[in-house]
């Protein structure tokens, strides 16, 4: 079992959400790609700890079916999933959620069963660690690079491109300057990047046990 | 409802697993569980092969969480194996590419799965999990959605831009240029597959040692 890949973090959380709550949640989750709910959601925009993060319903009568002797799904509510993929400690992620956009949140899981609200903090805490799901394998494309990473790579590329396919060109003068003016410009994008930092003792003893079998593999 | 946020799409699929016991005398949950628990990690997972995987996740959802009272307890009649997958491009490729490239794992995951009895191609495997998919309601990508291979490239020529730039402070222009064109033609920064860093390199070590692999094999080419 495992929720982290290097610097990202998976979590799943699933609650359930009152029965006549799932058309406004819905609109909710239309409207928050438009300007109208923006303002509330604009946090999340400011949290560059995540890489990419979702909601969904599941109405309690359409759970999967796919076999006439499957058992049919009696319940009582519609139920609400929530994934993410972070970078950091789940409590720098979650205390971050609820301060960065505490009315968002609220709005998100409207009518959701058992939700204390985001603020404060200690019952939101609860909620989220009583509902959340373990992930059983977790993959990142890149385990070295926190969000941050990936955005600032993507930033440098271009003008890296330019000044790369322009060098032969240039006079070793030219190319001074415009070399200094691109690490000028992207002083920010810079930087390197290393294995993540131990955020558990347990997660760092099953890395150096799968290290140590991989050595013995690859001396074999 | 959006399962796409620019070029990032987000998938979501829950497959119900089958109530028994295999011939070893394990449940099918516990056999799942296990195997998913013990798949190889980093650049050895079966997602590590599939291309513009940014994210991928399984895991076996046994039941429902009580709230409490006043509450009323609800509990599922099946358990599910989720999979949730962040990536670039369209979802039937990705779907494809999964299957072509991971199929003898899928067919060991999803051997207990109600229906998946009749699943033998790439094809009936991308109806199937058509069939287990959930919407995404919501989607926000705060990372970046160009294609994985540009993102990896991206990354590669960071590390190593970076360390050019310590590496010369205070150098003449002349030393500069020179040591630039041939930074240049070292790392190949136009060239999107080589060099740069394996999809699921969880250390530097590992990164590196692709682009020697990779230097290798270009050399023997």
């Amino acid at each position: 079992m495992s929720n982290i890949a290097g610097k990202a973090y998976a979590m799943n959380v699933v609650t359930p959400l009152r029965r006549g709550q799932m058309v406004i949640t819905r609109l909710i989750h239309w409207l928050a790609g438009t300007w109208l709910f923006r303002s509330k959601l604009l946090g999340l925009q400011t949290l560059s700890l995540i890489h990419y993060a979702g909601w969904a319903v599941l109405p309690r009568n359409r759970w999967p079916r796919l076999d006439n002797e499957q058992p049919r799904e009696q319940l009582h509510y519609n139920y609400y999933l929530f994934f993410s993929n972070f970078n950091g400690s789940w409590e720098q992620y979650v205390d971050s959620f609820s301060s960065a956009i505490p009315a968002g949140l609220d709005l998100m899981w409207l009518g959701n069963v058992g939700y204390p609200k985001s603020v404060p903090r200690n019952p939101f805490h609860a909620y989220i660690e009583h509902n959340q799901i373990w992930t059983d394998h977790y993959y990142s494309a890149y385990p070295l690079a926190a969000s941050n990473d990936v955005k600032a790579a993507c930033r440098l590329m271009p003008d890296l491109l330019t000044l790369a396919d322009s060098a032969g060109r240039l006079s070793a003068e030219e190319f001074g300057r415009r070399y200094r003016g691109l690490l000028a410009s992207h002083q920010d994008d810079l930087g390197l990047v290393a294995e993540s930092p131990v955020v558990s003792l347990a997660h760092k003893a099953v890395a150096e046990r799968r290290r140590r079998e991989q050595d013995a593999e690859d001396a074999q | 409802m959006s399962n796409r946020s620019g070029n990032a799409r987000s998938l979501i699929a829950l497959t119900p697993i089958r109530e028994g016991v295999t011939e070893a005398g394990e449940s099918y949950a516990y056999r799942l569980r296990r195997l998913l628990q013990t798949l190889p990690l980093h650049t050895q997972s079966p997602f590590a092969r599939v291309p513009d995987t940014y994210l991928a996740r399984w895991f076996l959802l046994d039941d429902v969480r009580y709230q409490g009272g006043p509450a009323k307890e609800d509990h599922l009649e099946n358990r599910y194996l989720a999979l949730l997958v962040q990536f670039y491009g369209p979802t039937d490729r990705w779907l494809r590419n999964l299957w072509q490239q991971a199929h003898s794992t899928l067919e060991q995951l999803y051997c207990h799965a109600w229906g998946f009895a009749d699943v033998r191609t790439a094809e009936d495997w991308q109806r199937y999990l058509e069939r287990c998919r959930v919407p995404t309601g919501y989607f926000f990508n705060g990372s970046n959605d160009d294609p994985l291979l540009a993102q990896l490239k991206a990354l590669y020529l960071r590390q190593m831009l970076t360390h050019f730039a310590i590496e010369h402070q205070g150098a003449s222009d002349e030393a500069l240029h020179q040591a630039f064109l041939q930074w240049v033609q070292k790392h190949e920064p136009a060239n999107l597959t080589a060099p740069t860093w394996q999809p699921g390199a969880a250390t530097l070590a590992e990164a590196l040692r692709f682009q020697r692999e990779q230097g290798e094999s270009d050399d023997k080419d």
